[in-house]
């Protein structure tokens, strides 16, 4: 197990040890996310727990089970694409180390057991996201990165103290202590995690960090840094101090879904598009939190890496992200990958996002929250009908092939897992997404970008105290 | 005693760096508020294992002493080189926006790029 880890690591430090020589760290970085992907079937399809060294309850402990497995599978899958995807880029060795070191972090993240452990690994995590944030050195970019830093340190420190409360209580940083800790200390940890989650008001950085990052840097935070929060989440509701939690969640993950599809149908820049449509998804994750919702985090990490990689490359070829522009200069083979990638967004049959969304939808507690994500899943179909409804050229323009190779180990892992899945109930996916686009037809002339000011640093972190408060009254309230 | 009198300046100082984070108007102001969190939070860790007593924790022989949890203390070294490498991150960003803009007030920044965005 431990072998999943070091792997990405040493390699990490290998390219870093040759970070002039481009082609060699790129051969070191594609062969060891090969390696990984092979050690990967014998590891995840066993349950094991094991402690690091000789010190018991005080040691790093690490395990696999069902909730981590989507996830490990998805950190492979998003690696590898986006490794020869960025082939052609000309990135130097260091890129590469990044990424790996990346890579390994957020497998040991899926697999530790101790509080401790998991505090220092989202902590690395987030250092290295910061640097590939501002990787270009753009101001913008280093903007964008400076907000998620601050933000993000205050809720880790938030983390902390609610760990050194869980110390205090219960003599250890093992996570069965979590049993039998008090609310307060339950809530600062649920609080200083739910900053890298992408929730509506608790991480109000990512829109602009998501959609000014580099090209191959987006998809690796929409699809796997904003998963930790929500791994780390499936598994404290497990905890019995975490009881609150799940109704909590109900109520902000279905508030975040619907407001965040509604932002992005008014945002006409792609990549913000899609940085709303990140916050909408965590919602649907959030509204079930179990196994569904990893699987759910699963699918969405495939399809918006597909659909982050199209658009930036699209934005970069034709030198602008604003959609309305694109019309009639896509080539056809762009437009069928982001055709690909839009439908199983919006949940159409026979994609991976229909399979998962579907299960989240049939599980959900009451008839209300059913309603308000078909609310919300209308409102995605009704904003990525602007990218459908984009018209390729006629004229044929060439594609890389490692382009064109990596959307389609995207694209067959989308479709395996939509027909595999497939069950004739979710033909009932139909109907918001045809409702979705006769809104569209509708009311495409009225939609205008909604005031961002919420973006702002000073108000952004206000937001997230805030609703720390709310959630300390809402867990004080329940218990 | 030591240890609670502790956790409750560090509680103090947590809350006084987040609030000058919230009001000050200067990136640099700002990082530094964060320093001022980071390092309450590694000082309560200090409070935490000083509970059972403030000797070092270096066996003597002598196991009638009341020594300090020398566990947190352990563990919070990382968080500090942590903290330290997040300092460091967020002063060369502001340094890169300096560059640009040559100020350091939030809101000039934000105006800037509005106006670049129309």
């Amino acid at each position: 197990m431990i072998t999943l880890i070091l792997i990405p690591v040493l390699g990490g430090i290998v390219c870093l040890a040759f970070k002039n020589r481009q082609r060699l760290c790129m051969t070191i970085a594609l062969a060891t996310t090969i390696t990984n992907g092979i050690i990967l079937p014998f590891q995840i399809f066993r349950v094991v727990e094991i402690n690091v060294g000789e010190w018991g309850n005080l040691g790093i402990r690490l395990a696999i089970d069902d909730f981590a497995m989507p996830f490990l599978l998805s950190t492979f899958f998003v690696m590898l694409a986006i490794t020869i995807n960025s082939i052609r880029k000309q990135y130097d060795g260091f890129f590469y180390s990044l990424v790996l070191i990346l890579f390994g972090t957020l497998n040991s993240i899926f697999l530790s057991r101790d509080l401790f452990n998991i505090f220092v690994t989202v902590e690395l995590a987030s250092i290295i996201s910061f640097i590939l944030i501002s990787y270009e050195k753009k101001a913008r970019q280093a903007w964008a990165s400076l907000k998620y830093l601050l933000l993000s340190s205050l809720g880790l420190n938030l983390y902390l103290l609610g760990i050194g409360m869980v110390y205090m209580e219960t003599g250890s940083f093992a996570m069965e202590g979590l049993n039998s800790v008090s609310t307060v200390a339950s809530v600062l940890i649920f609080g200083g995690l739910a900053v890298k989650s992408g929730i509506l008001l608790f991480s109000m950085w990512l829109p602009d960090a998501h959609s000014s990052a580099p090209i191959h840097v987006s998809p690796i935070l929409s699809a796997l840094i904003v998963k930790i929060d929500v791994y780390l989440s499936i598994r404290f509701v497990t905890f019995d101090s975490f009881l609150w939690l799940k109704d909590f969640y109900i109520s902000i993950g279905l508030f975040s879904a619907i407001v965040g599809a509604y932002m992005a149908l008014n945002s006409l820049n792609a990549k913000r598009l899609l940085a709303y449509s990140t916050m909408s998804q965590v919602g649907f994750m959030m509204v079930n939190c179990d196994k569904s919702s990893s699987w759910h985090g699963f699918s969405h990490a495939i399809f918006k890496t597909l659909l982050f990689l199209v658009v930036g490359n699209i934005s970069y070829r034709l030198g602008t992200k604003k959609y309305d522009e694109w019309n009639g200069r896509l080539s056809k083979w762009e437009y069928t990958f982001l055709l690909i990638g839009s439908l199983a967004m919006i949940g159409f049959p026979l994609t991976s996002g229909c399979v998962t969304k579907e299960i989240i939808i049939h599980g959900s507690c009451c008839p209300w929250v059913r309603g308000g994500l078909y609310l919300a899943s209308t409102a995605t179909a009704v904003s990525f009908c602007r990218l459908i409804f984009l018209r390729p050229s006629k004229e044929s323009t060439a594609m890389p092939v490692t382009h064109t190779l990596s959307y389609l180990l995207l694209t067959g892992v989308i479709f395996v897992h939509g027909i595999l899945g497939f069950e004739l109930y979710e033909l009932e996916a139909l109907i918001p997404v045809s409702v979705g686009i006769l809104i569209y037809v509708l009311t495409k002339r009225y939609l205008k970008p909604l005031p961002n000011k919420i973006e702002k640093l000073d108000l952004s972190l206000i937001a997230y105290l805030l609703m720390i408060t709310l959630s300390l009254g809402v867990a004080l309230l329940a218990t | 005693m030591t240890g609670s009198i502790v956790i409750y300046f560090s509680i103090m100082g947590m809350l006084a760096g987040t609030i000058g984070m919230i009001l000050s108007k200067n990136i640099i102001k700002k990082i530094l508020s964060l320093g001022i969190v980071e390092t309450s939070i590694n000082m309560m860790y200090t409070g935490i294992s000083s509970r059972g007593g403030i000797i070092p924790p270096i066996v003597s022989g002598d196991f009638s002493l009341s020594y300090a949890d020398p566990i947190p203390q352990a563990v919070i070294i990382t968080g500090i080189v942590i903290s330290f490498a997040l300092l460091c991150l967020s002063l060369v960003l502001a340094i890169i926006i300096y560059n640009n803009y040559h100020t350091m007030d939030v809101e000039t920044i934000e105006r800037n790029f509005e106006r670049e965005e129309e």
